[in-house]
């Protein structure tokens, strides 16, 4: 049986380690300005972000069901938020696909 | 001075069965005295053959030690033919000890990184997965501190887990009802993958240089994504 999909984004203690490195300041400040105009995709060890913007849902699960290997029922996850198919996406998003519960060693349907 | 490293693998079937040998092998050739207790309470069967490698249908934890004490005599193997439960778990895992968790049930998980949140030094690295993908997370606390978050922190599902405790699906059983879970086709290069990067954590925690949470993988898409990326 897998161990959760989803992430615990909120409300969670942030702890800090002792091998943290500092960031080069100019490329993240890069990333994070393209990123802010596209939807970050998410499916387990899967991650990109994409131009999607008044894109719906159920079309980005389609096309990016092989190349993600999103299953079928997975779940969509707008922030954290479960929405459906029909919902529109916009720039700076994070769509997030998680698997239900119970699903163990299921191949996709 | 040598140090002893105590490790505890919790579950050989498809991940831990694959995970026991690379470690036994690794740490051989380490200086430090070693101690490996592996926990199962559960029995290899036939229909196992198609992932697990195991020569006779007994005990798992009983089997794994007899195939590998002679392989690796620096290596004090020793077995608990048991589930973890409330009444086991504490004397089970202790101080300073490593902990690899390979176990399919989220009751156990909990109850694991609950124990673990108890004590003031210990490394849990814990490893599933469905059937092409699956996912690793190292929770490690150092001098009474989280250095990274727990099972439960992680994944709510886990803290509120909808599963039973193998040991009490056992009890339930013997008291004549039908089993609750059954098990779900898995795929052996999933579990290959996941123990294999359970084996890789393991050395990152060595090196103290784990800046991550988790690790999610994906066999089908041939991906590994690290979480969070910036730490």
């Amino acid at each position: 049986m897998s161990q959760e999909r989803m992430e615990n984004t909120s409300g969670s203690k942030n702890r800090g380690i002792a091998t943290y490195q500092s960031p080069n300041i100019d490329v993240t400040l890069s990333r994070a300005t393209n990123a802010m105009k596209k939807v970050r995709v998410v499916h387990g060890a899967n991650q990109d972000y994409f131009d999607l913007e008044g894109r719906t849902v159920g079309s980005v699960r389609k096309n990016l069901r092989e190349v993600f290997n999103i299953p079928g029922d997975a779940e969509a996850l707008i922030s954290g938020k479960s929405v459906g198919d029909d919902f529109i996406l916009e720039g700076g998003q994070n769509l997030e696909f998680v698997k239900e519960a119970g699903t163990k060693g299921k191949p996709r349907p | 001075m040598e140090k002893i490293r105590k490790i505890k693998v919790i579950g050989v079937g498809g991940i831990g069965c694959y995970l026991i040998e690379p470690l036994s092998r690794y740490l051989s050739y380490t200086e430090d005295l070693c101690e490996i207790t592996i926990i199962d309470g559960d029995s290899y069967e036939e229909v196992n053959r198609e992932r697990q490698r195991f020569s006779n249908c007994k005990n798992k934890a009983e089997e794994t030690v007899s195939r590998y004490k002679d392989e690796f005599p620096k290596i004090h193997f020793r077995s608990k033919k048991e589930y973890l439960k409330d009444d086991n778990v504490i004397s089970s895992i202790r101080e300073n000890d490593i902990v690899f968790m390979c176990v399919d049930n989220h009751a156990t998980r909990k109850l694991v990184s609950d124990r673990c949140g108890e004590l003031d030094n210990v490394t849990l690295i814990s490893g599933g997965n469905d059937y092409t993908d699956g996912n690793i997370i190292c929770y490690i606390r150092k001098d009474g501190q989280d250095l990274t978050k727990s099972l439960t922190d992680l994944h709510p599902k886990i803290s509120q887990p909808q599963d039973k405790n193998p040991g009490e699906l056992r009890e339930i059983e013997n008291a004549g009802c039908e089993r609750e879970a059954q098990q779900q086709p898995q795929l052996l290069f999933t579990n290959l993958s996941i123990a294999s990067m359970m084996l890789n954590c393991y050395r990152k925690c060595e090196q103290e240089k784990v800046n991550f949470h988790q690790v999610y993988i994906d066999i089908e898409t041939l991906r590994a994504r690290p979480s969070p990326e910036t730490f």
